[in-house]
């Protein structure tokens, strides 16, 4: 099977570069035929990484430990669910992964657009195929998935137990779904600049795309997010961490696109400057891509230290040069069609938003690379941590938040000051109010939250203000009901009350935001059994005391579990008892580990318990004290190594499992202390409350709607046009 | 290398072989007249950005963002400008229903 898989990644990659050198052969010589025949060629790509990736899912799938990804990934006792998604917990895995959805979604851009741009489309499909050559390139000479070790080990080492978290099933191909699909505008905009054709045609051919690149990528950041709040035991769901930086460069830069790209599409205005963001953007995700492989910073999240460093430096040198070089050199044809009437309108104040966007971005980068930075300038790797972020991107958090209030209650060209007086009083009052009655919870002494909380409602209340004018203007119009006059309304302008939607998700999400990190309060104690600690706001928890159990499948023991019973109380009355736990994984595949011991030298992962609420999440997770256990298990281990030999296989088996399964109960028996860490952390949920209603937006946003772009139509041009309109 | 992956990997080459091939096969395409093609569709995407120009407008004016003085000139004017790239779209022979 591995050499089927070999077979098939090589004949992906020599599909890919026939696709470059036969689309650019058909754009240069005008060569229709060779142009279908590269189109064919990115078909042909997705069916074959498709099969290359089905033959690793079955070696995954089929504990086939001849792979040498699957022995250091999987093992016998991974769970089944995870067993299908260590494909991509590994850097030749993720490789691959990258490879077939840039394959499958360059297919459906090319599919779909296969009647229109087709003097752009030659220069799109060779630059996507030139992505795939890449990643095809390092699949076949420099990380394989399918390598394969000399003899065949009985059982895996297993999948990095952080890994087992059902959100980290998804997280990936979401992550890596936006980053590909971002190659899709890239593309079309690198075409669409080689044969100077910068008019919106490109934008609309691929703005679904974008919006799809910018929706993955969103939903990968905040399943990323989740997991760390909810796996790592840390008790944060956001670290700036290089990698998580990394997802939030192109994000930012696509979400600015994905805004200025409206005022081109409009006016004709902002050509070189979405040109350069979509260029950006597409840059940035490979950088993003390459950020978790290279091993030049520091990540939790990162594969750590690989050679596949130079190539990607090589590709984004390259991305950078060429999109420079394409830009500097269309300046002529990149003139804006008009200039910008007013400050008063929503073009001006998408493009505040863009500086805010982009200076967010900025940040991001600078904070990311500062270590490189500092250690070339002086020799030192210095790093800079969450304070540094916060001083320069809270400020930005909260023009961005002004702005997305701003905006939907300003109109294109031209304003008047009196319409916008008239269209702010409502939701000036609300964020006015919402500042004064927090005064009096103590909110004043975070004056950065008051104004989050003030913008937020300011902005909520706009978008509140749009749809419910919006709703009273169809009624007007139609008669409809109120509630299918709101359906109906988003239904014939998704763009804009999905743009909306977007904007009330995110002022939600800020709230959490601001309310979480400002009002935290954490606390780490070391706690006896029946011992009480505050935990501030009026809530305590009491150690009531350890607890402990096996976990196993059918294959053997997953782990052993050590955790601890807590009771929460409100102002002394009962609220909820957390079962915070610690994870123990065998070590596998080490003969140096003891008999007993090794059920306790592999990795182990925090379990946190909370209770978890619209006002505020109540955290924990403890870390138990197993020193006294550890005595024991080191005797066992000299126990059972003069044993080894001496007794049959069963009953060593046997007197190992209850070996274990004595040190596991004694460990609840015993009732040592143990260490919690316990958060008290309002609205959280907020934040996953606003990206659910970010991604609903999305979806209004992406929605397909009826094909306008080929009607037809002859004479009496003003009816004509009344009457296309009447029929959108 | 197994027979399996042997006859693997041939068969996906054949299938990716015929698939690519199919167009080269039939001779020379008739070329594009990309000139056209391109000129059509430019005006194409132009009037429909200003049909959603026209309806934004008309939004923005219902939802009290225009001032009706402002909104009956800038409709008349992007609807100006849709006649004038219809006209466009028929000289280029494009329409007709």
């Amino acid at each position: 099977m591995a050499d089927l898989g070999r077979g098939l990644t090589f004949l992906a990659f020599a599909v890919a570069v026939y696709g470059v050198v036969a689309a650019l052969y058909g754009g240069i010589a005008g060569r229709r035929e060779w142009v279908t025949s590269a189109r064919r060629a990115v078909y042909a790509l997705a069916g074959l990484t498709t099969a290359a990736f089905v033959v690793l899912e079955l070696a995954f799938l089929r504990n086939d430990f001849s792979f040498s990804v699957v022995q250091s990934h999987s093992s016998i006792t991974t769970p089944f669910f995870y067993k299908a998604a260590a494909a991509w917990s590994s850097q030749e895995g993720s490789l691959l992964l990258w490879l077939w959805l840039l394959s499958m979604w360059s297919s459906l851009v090319i599919f779909l657009t296969r009647n229109r741009m087709r003097d752009v489309q030659p220069y799109a499909i060779a630059t996507l195929m030139g992505f795939a050559t890449f990643f095809g390139g390092l699949l076949v000479f420099a990380v394989s998935p399918f390598d394969t070790l000399p003899v065949t080990p009985v059982d895996g080492t297993g999948l990095n137990p952080l890994l087992r978290h059902p959100s980290m099933m998804i997280h990936p191909p979401m992550l890596y779904s936006g980053y590909t699909l971002w190659a899709v505008p890239f593309a079309f905009a690198v075409g669409a600049l080689v044969v100077r054709r910068v008019d919106a045609e490109w934008i609309s051919a691929t703005r679904r795309f974008a919006l799809g690149a910018w929706l993955f990528l969103g939903v990968g950041i905040l399943l990323g997010a989740r997991w760390s709040y909810a796996e790592l035991g840390w008790g944060g769901y956001w670290a700036w961490d290089p990698v998580e930086n990394a997802s939030l460069l192109p994000w930012l830069t696509g979400t600015a696109f994905l805004h200025s790209i409206m005022v081109q599409e409009k006016r004709g205005m902002l050509k070189t400057w979405n040109a350069s963001l979509i260029l950006a953007t597409g840059t940035l995700a490979i950088l993003g891509t390459f950020l978790v492989r290279s091993g030049i910073l520091d990540s939790i999240h990162a594969f750590g230290a690989s050679t596949l460093g130079v190539p990607f430096v090589v590709l984004i040198g390259l991305m950078v040069a060429g999109s420079v070089a394409l830009v500097v050199s269309r300046r002529d044809v990149l003139r804006s069609e008009h200039k910008l009437d007013s400050l008063l309108s929503r073009e001006a104040i998408f493009l505040g938003n863009n500086i805010v966007l982009v200076g967010m971005a900025f940040v991001v980068f600078w904070g990311t690379f500062f270590p490189l930075i500092s250690e070339a300038l002086t020799g030192n790797k210095q790093s800079l941590g969450p304070p540094w972020y916060d001083k320069y991107v809270v400020p930005l958090a909260l023009a961005l938040v002004l702005l997305s209030g701003v905006g939907p209650v300003i109109a294109w060209r031209r304003a008047t000051p009196k319409n916008a007086r008239r269209n702010f009083v409502w939701p000036l009052v609300a964020g006015v109010v919402t500042a004064i009655a927090l005064i009096p919870f103590g909110v004043a002494g975070r004056p950065f939250a008051l104004i989050m909380f003030a913008f937020a409602a300011f902005a909520i209340g706009t978008i509140v203000q749009e749809f419910s004018r919006g709703v009273r203007a169809r009624k007007a119009m139609t008669g409809e009901p109120a509630p299918l006059a709101f359906l109906t309304l988003i239904r014939r302008n998704r763009r804009r009350y999905g743009g909306y939607t977007i904007h009330l998700g995110m002022a939600v999400l800020f709230i959490g935001v601001a309310a979480s990190s400002a009002f935290q309060h954490v606390h780490t104690v070391e706690l006896k059994k029946g011992q009480v600690t505050n935990l501030g706001r009026g809530y305590t928890a009491r150690y009531d005391g350890p607890t402990s159990r096996i976990d196993v499948t059918a294959d053997g023991v997953e782990r052993l579990v050590f955790g601890a019973k807590l009771t929460v109380f409100k102002h002394d009355k009962k609220l909820t008892v957390l079962r915070p736990e610690r994870g123990y994984y065998p070590i596998e595949g080490a003969p140096f580990a003891g008999a007993v011991g090794r059920y306790f030298d592999g990795e182990s992962t925090s379990e946190i318990a909370m209770k978890a609420g619209l006002g505020l999440d109540i955290w924990s997770a403890v870390t138990p004290d197993l020193d006294p256990t550890l005595a024991i298990v080191k005797k066992g281990d000299a126990v059972f190594r003069n044993a080894s030999g001496k007794m049959d296989q069963k009953a060593y088996s046997a007197a190992l499992g209850t070996t274990i399964r004595t040190l596991t109960d004694n460990y609840a028996k015993s009732a040592p202390p143990a260490t919690f860490r316990l958060i008290v952390s309002p609205m959280v949920t907020w934040i996953w409350l606003g990206a659910l209603v970010v991604f609903l937006g999305g979806l209004i946003c992406i929605w397909p709607t009826a094909d306008l772009a080929h009607r037809r139509a002859t004479a009496g041009y003003a009816a004509r046009v009344a009457r296309e309109l009447g029929r959108a | 290398m197994d027979v399996i992956a042997v006859v693997g990997v041939l068969a996906a080459a054949s299938a990716a072989g015929y698939v690519v091939a199919g167009p080269l096969r039939g001779g020379r395409a008739e070329a594009d007249d990309a000139a056209y093609q391109s000129q059509l569709e430019d005006l194409e995407a132009a009037k429909e950005a200003r049909y959603r120009e026209i309806r934004e407008a008309e939004m923005d004016f219902r939802t009290g963002k225009l001032s009706e003085v402002d909104y009956k000139a800038i409709d008349r004017q992007l609807r100006a400008e849709a006649m004038e790239l219809l006209r466009k779209l028929d000289a280029l022979g494009a329409s007709g229903d």
